[in-house]
């Protein structure tokens, strides 16, 4: 009869947590808020920008409607 | 709402500069971008719909002309160069300047559908249904897009472990991998 006690361990880790699963999760949630805080404020640079006149003159052609 | 398209189009008009810059990543070629977009919607505004989401319609003009060009021209969508992205003139401090340079540097590399999808979806703050509405695509694959583009910029700037808050709070955040002018490659 086999001694399943003295079995080599063949498991590939999916039935046990991993140690760094945790704080991989926690770096890749950190890491969100970093990448969107980024875009976010290189997207800002250029909304706080003045829009240019040649663009504002498109709409000033418009007939203004009472 | 505004009965007026030309409010409209007034108040969404620093939105729709920063999302055609950051599709093209030159200040000239996204202002003649939106030019196009804002002629494009006056000549079609009788097509838009009163009551529906004005700035999702004129980005949705926009950035079909900019891929209707991409199929015309694939020079025209060439990856966003170092000589393209401006230089942040207003970093507090020279070590934020430069990461933040390191992180343009980086968007720039990525395809311009991944680009979209970050910009639409991080900054602009559209829905995943709405983004995917403008991007003319499935939301599965607008939030691949956004996945594909969020792995990408950290495997360049190889970030991980950082913590905005306390970097706020010290003043300085962990200075990334410096991101050369070739990183990454242009893909569709």
């Amino acid at each position: 009869m086999t001694d399943k006690r003295n079995r080599a361990d063949t498991g590939t880790g999916k039935d046990r947590a991993r140690p760094d699963e945790p704080r991989k999760r926690a770096r890749n949630g950190l890491d969100e808020r970093w990448l969107e805080k980024k875009v976010h404020d290189m997207y800002q640079e250029v909304v706080n920008e003045p829009v240019p006149d040649d663009i504002l003159k498109i709409l000033n052609r418009i007939p203004k409607l009472s | 709402m505004s009965t007026r398209i030309d409010d409209d189009i007034l108040a969404c008009l620093p939105h729709l500069r920063a999302f055609a810059r950051s599709l093209t990543g030159n200040r000239d070629r996204a202002d003649d971008l939106v030019q196009d977009a804002v002629l494009r919607a006056l000549s079609a505004a009788s097509q838009f719909t009163p009551g529906t989401n004005f700035k999702a319609w004129i980005f949705t003009i926009l950035r079909n002309l900019y891929f209707n060009e991409f199929r015309r021209n694939r020079a025209f969508m060439r990856p966003l160069e170092t000589a393209d992205l401006e230089t942040h003139a207003t970093a507090p401090a020279q070590q934020a300047g430069l990461e933040f340079d390191d992180f343009r540097r980086a968007f720039g590399t990525l395809p311009a559908e991944q680009r979209e999808a970050l910009v639409l979806v991080g900054a602009d703050g559209f829905r995943y249904e709405e983004a995917a509405a403008i991007c003319g695509c499935p939301i599965g694959t607008i939030k691949s897009r956004v996945a594909r583009a969020r792995g990408e910029i950290e495997r360049l700037l190889g970030v991980g472990g950082r913590d905005p808050d306390a970097a706020a709070q010290t003043g300085r955040e962990t200075m990334p991998r410096r991101v050369s002018a070739r990183a990454g490659r242009q893909r569709q």
